[in-house]
């Protein structure tokens, strides 16, 4: 990408965030989300979230690898079952980086 | 000054309300600057985009499309789905700020990190117009700001002086399983979550990064068709 497209993008993301963060503050006047709707937004976000994670941990350089040899996708489960354990979310990435770095380094536990 | 260094006044209030999240807000701002840092974006790219988006979660998830390339709209069809929580937040503070002119709402909207929202309504606020509450919000949200900017730059420092090869971006992947893990509670969430897992797998190789997208449409599908059969559910169990 180039130096002014990468700007453009920056720009674009600052208008993502004004605009979805004072939405209904600047035009709750004009319009009104369905309940349903609204419901329906909550579960955007973790969708999203989940399906970036998911695709940084299963694919390696574009390709599916469902296997051992594939780190991030190991060192990942147990920051997950440690979050879920303690719910401490500098834990969850002390964990994970323990593992990615015990892994490429040979250590299999 | 005046404002800061008397001890009752509402914006020294909120920062009061705020400080218990530091650590908190600190870590999160700094593993962005850490991804950010050890990206293929460049230091004052990564700076610009610090300031200026201001929004963790949309920037993690949008790392990964600059290095590859992708399109610039594809960029911003990315941020909007993984903002637009914040439109229900928005909702929630026009019920407080909607008397202030439309430049106003428009700066405390852009202080509206998660963290920030929660803090807020957890505070005893009245219905109608008052600075004292602007300022109790302005003393959460700056402080938020602050801390967020501080971390998430010297993160960006430090991950330029590291090398690559530590995988030191991971951290910026792991940060991300927490908020889900905490924002999926009901049944009905985790199922939406787990076909949006699906999709993003199975249409991994679509071009312009549509899986996301696609994902989280379906996401959104499975919850509210499975909301709306709890409901007809829960309607007939009353009819009986």
């Amino acid at each position: 990408m180039k130096n002014s497209q990468i700007y453009f993008a920056i720009i674009l993301l600052m208008v993502s965030t004004i605009v979805m963060r004072s939405g209904f503050l600047l035009f709750g006047k004009y319009v009104k989300l369905s309940a349903r709707l609204q419901k329906a937004l909550t579960y955007a976000p973790a969708a999203a979230i989940a399906s970036i994670i998911v695709q940084a941990i299963f694919f390696v350089q574009g390709q599916l690898m469902f296997s051992w040899n594939n780190h991030r996708l190991i060192a990942a489960v147990p920051a997950a079952l440690f979050f879920l354990w303690k719910k401490s979310m500098l834990g969850c990435i002390i964990v994970g980086m323990f593992f990615l770095t015990a892994l490429r380094n040979g250590f299999w536990l | 000054m005046k404002i800061l260094l008397d001890r009752h006044h509402p914006f020294r209030e909120g920062m009061k309300v705020f400080s218990p999240m530091l650590p908190v807000i600190a870590i999160w701002g700094g593993v962005i600057g850490i991804a950010m840092g050890q990206s293929s974006l460049t230091f004052w790219q990564s700076i610009s985009m610090s300031i200026f988006v201001f929004a963790g979660s949309a920037q993690l998830a949008t790392l990964p499309l600059f290095a590859v390339g992708a399109p610039v709209w594809t960029i911003f069809v990315t941020s909007l789905l993984v903002n637009c929580r914040f439109l229900i937040f928005s909702a929630g503070l026009a019920t407080h700020f909607s008397y202030l002119s439309l430049f106003r709402r428009t700066m405390l909207a852009f202080l509206n990190m998660d963290v920030i929202y929660l803090l807020f309504t957890k505070q005893k606020l009245v219905l109608e117009e008052s600075s004292n509450k602007t300022y109790l919000y302005l003393g959460i949200g700056i402080s938020g700001f602050v801390t967020w900017q501080v971390a998430s730059i010297t993160g960006i420092v430090v991950a330029s002086l590291l090398p690559r090869e530590w995988g030191l971006d991971f951290a910026g992947t792991l940060v991300l399983i927490p908020l889900v893990l905490g924002a999926i509670h009901t049944p009905v969430a985790v199922i939406a979550v787990l076909s949006a897992v699906v999709v993003a797998i199975a249409l991994f190789s679509l071009p312009y990064k549509l899986s996301l997208t696609l994902a989280v449409v379906v996401a959104m599908m499975v919850g509210i068709g499975l909301d709306f059969i709890a409901e007809r559910q829960r309607a007939k169990a009353q009819e009986q």
